[in-house]
């Protein structure tokens, strides 16, 4: 990897043609994410949050719009092997261990097996599991498998790393220990990172900048930067800033998704 | 494409295999039940041995030297096993065409399933005046008999898209070729089994039924002639090998799908 890379995102529309109505996943999304940037995505379901993160990595075509992905196209970033994806359920294969999950980004490139080794041994020790690298898939805790998926996208030093709810499967106290260990290891790297999620403690601790996303059409609504200080740690979770900023992030999403009136509250 | 299917080691394989047999005590006991009815009940209630040779009877003319039991299973394994590999891979690769090739599929699968409505066995006749009253219409009939489970199951493996896969391996460009090695392949091989395991079965029965339209040797002749001249004792030994090699063919390949796929037993 060479410095951080930038993201351009210019009218960016994308339609699927599901049956006979098409739905519109995004309308006209523009955006300027500058290289090494944190960026959380937050908004409803079906807002176009994985829409968007598929666009960057060339999973599926714009309809309208153009994204530059440190001047490229998603399919020449693609090849230049500068993005990487997590998804929210690990994607491992059951018939590979740990290590060979890892090494499976590598082997498709076409890498020779000392560097493969080497490079997965490093990730494997990073992500805390070089004990497990001869395990199965099945053999490991939920925690543990999204592990393997994250040394998996990071072992060829992306620039872009795209996660789509990366530990929204996990219980609470695991994703906590995990998003401390994605900083701390995003922090080593230069990578710009676009980050979903349903939680806005989770936005606040991990983004410089929060973008809320609604639906019907999927859309850019606020963009909200976060200025608690880095390096961030556990410690943060329990500040007052940090608990202000959550704070004011929700109250930013009420003003795009209200929630439904409460049973008794007052009627506006 | 390396190694893809790493092993476990054998150890754990073996411990594997110790829990069917715990719970084969108690069918073994039923079969020993059996046998012991069968040397014993059947005499007593004045069955003559044409009718129902007993155990005893059945083996000693199974062992016996002049009869080359172990001949005529040996044309049978050799038709039914050979036939098994062939329509096993006749199967399988056309499975790989359907996957790579959609309108292929469209034009042909429909005619594989037609084609199972014909009765194989009865074209035993036909394939004698076509290959020859030798191994070769026998072996054919095994293999048209295993060629179809194994399509069918192959298919539905290679095709078993997860959507969350297809995207990892797509954002990391992986070609069609990477594709049907990394993926396609290993997640296939639990149905490949389950079509080679029912495909096995079949073979041999189709090879004993080709022999049964005018073999001059294998299982199905030794049964046609030995019931002929109620021979029965000699019936059942043949009866019984050609059980025995069903079962054989059937173990094999369990150990060896135990040992490929791996990753489907629950740790
Ligand atoms: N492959 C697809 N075909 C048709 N419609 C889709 C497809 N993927 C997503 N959609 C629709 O596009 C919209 C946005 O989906 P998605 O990007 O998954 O939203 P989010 O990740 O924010 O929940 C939804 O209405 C969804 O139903
Ligand atoms: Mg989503």
């Amino acid at each position: 990897m060479s410095g951080p890379v930038a993201i351009t995102i210019d009218g960016l529309t994308v339609r699927y043609r599901a049956g006979a109505a098409p739905v519109v996943a995004l309308q006209d999304l523009s955006c300027q994410i500058a290289g090494g940037t944190f960026i959380a995505l937050v908004g409803p379901s079906g807002c176009g949050k994985s829409t968007l993160l598929r666009a960057l990595g060339g999973l599926v075509a714009p309809t309208a719009g153009r994204i530059a992905i440190g001047g490229a196209n998603p399919d020449d970033a693609r090849a230049a092997r500068l993005v990487s994806f997590v998804f929210q359920q690990p994607v491992l294969l059951p018939w590979c261990t740990a290590r060979q999950n890892i090494e499976l980004p590598l082997r498709l490139f076409g890498w020779s097996a000392p560097r493969r080794h080497a490079a997965a041994a490093q990730f494997l020790d990073l992500v805390g599991l070089a004990r497990f690298a001869d395990s199965y898939p099945s053999q490991l805790s939920g925690g543990m498998q999204q592990r393997v998926a994250l040394a998996r996208a990071l072992v060829f030093e992306p620039a872009v790393l795209l996660l789509d709810e990366p530990f929204g499967a996990l219980d609470e106290i695991t994703r906590e220990r995990l998003n401390v260990e994605l900083l701390r290891i995003w922090s080593a790297t230069q990578a710009t990172v676009l980050f979903v999620t349903h939680s806005l403690a989770e936005a606040a601790f991990l983004a410089d900048r929060v973008l809320f996303l609604a639906r019907e059409p999927g859309r850019l609504v606020a963009d909200v930067p976060i200025t608690l200080p880095r390096p961030r740690t556990a410690a943060l979770l329990e500040h007052d800033d940090f608990l202000h900023t959550v704070a004011g992030l929700r109250r930013q999403l009420n003003r795009h998704d209200p929630p439904p009136p409460q049973a008794g509250g007052r009627h506006g | 494409m390396d190694n893809a299917l790493s092993r476990t080691p054998l150890t754990q394989w073996l411990r594997g295999l110790g829990e069917p047999l715990q719970s084969f005590g108690a069918a073994a006991l039923v079969f020993l039940l059996c046998l012991a009815m069968l040397q014993w009940g059947v005499p007593a209630l004045g069955i003559p041995a044409y009718i129902l040779p007993t155990p005893s009877q059945v083996l000693s003319r199974a062992l016996d030297p002049e009869r080359r039991l172990a001949y005529h299973v040996g044309i049978t394994a050799l038709e039914g096993i050979s036939g098994f590999v062939v329509g096993s891979l006749g199967g399988f690769l056309l499975a790989v065409l359907f996957v790579h090739a959609r309108p292929l599929e469209a034009a042909l699968y429909p005619w594989a399933v037609v084609s199972q409505t014909v009765p194989i066995v009865a074209l035993a006749p036909l394939l004698v005046l076509w290959f020859g009253n030798g191994l070769l219409p026998r072996a054919a009939i095994a293999a048209l008999f295993t060629f179809f489970p194994v399509l069918v199951n192959s298919t539905r493996g290679l095709r078993l898209d997860d959507q969350a896969t297809l995207d990892l391996l797509h954002s990391y460009g992986a070609n069609r070729r990477q594709l049907f090695w990394t993926l396609r392949v290993p997640q296939c091989l639990p149905f490949l089994f389950t079509g080679l395991k029912i495909g096995a079965t079949l073979a041999i029965i189709g090879a004993i039924v080709g022999e049964f339209a005018g073999a001059a040797a294998g299982l199905g002749y030794l049964i046609t002639v030995s019931t002929y001249y109620l021979e029965t004792d000699l019936t059942f030994a043949a009866v019984s090998a050609a059980s025995l090699l069903g079962i054989g063919l059937y173990v094999i390949l369990l150990a060896l799908e135990r040992w490929l796929v791996f990753w489907q037993r629950p740790s």
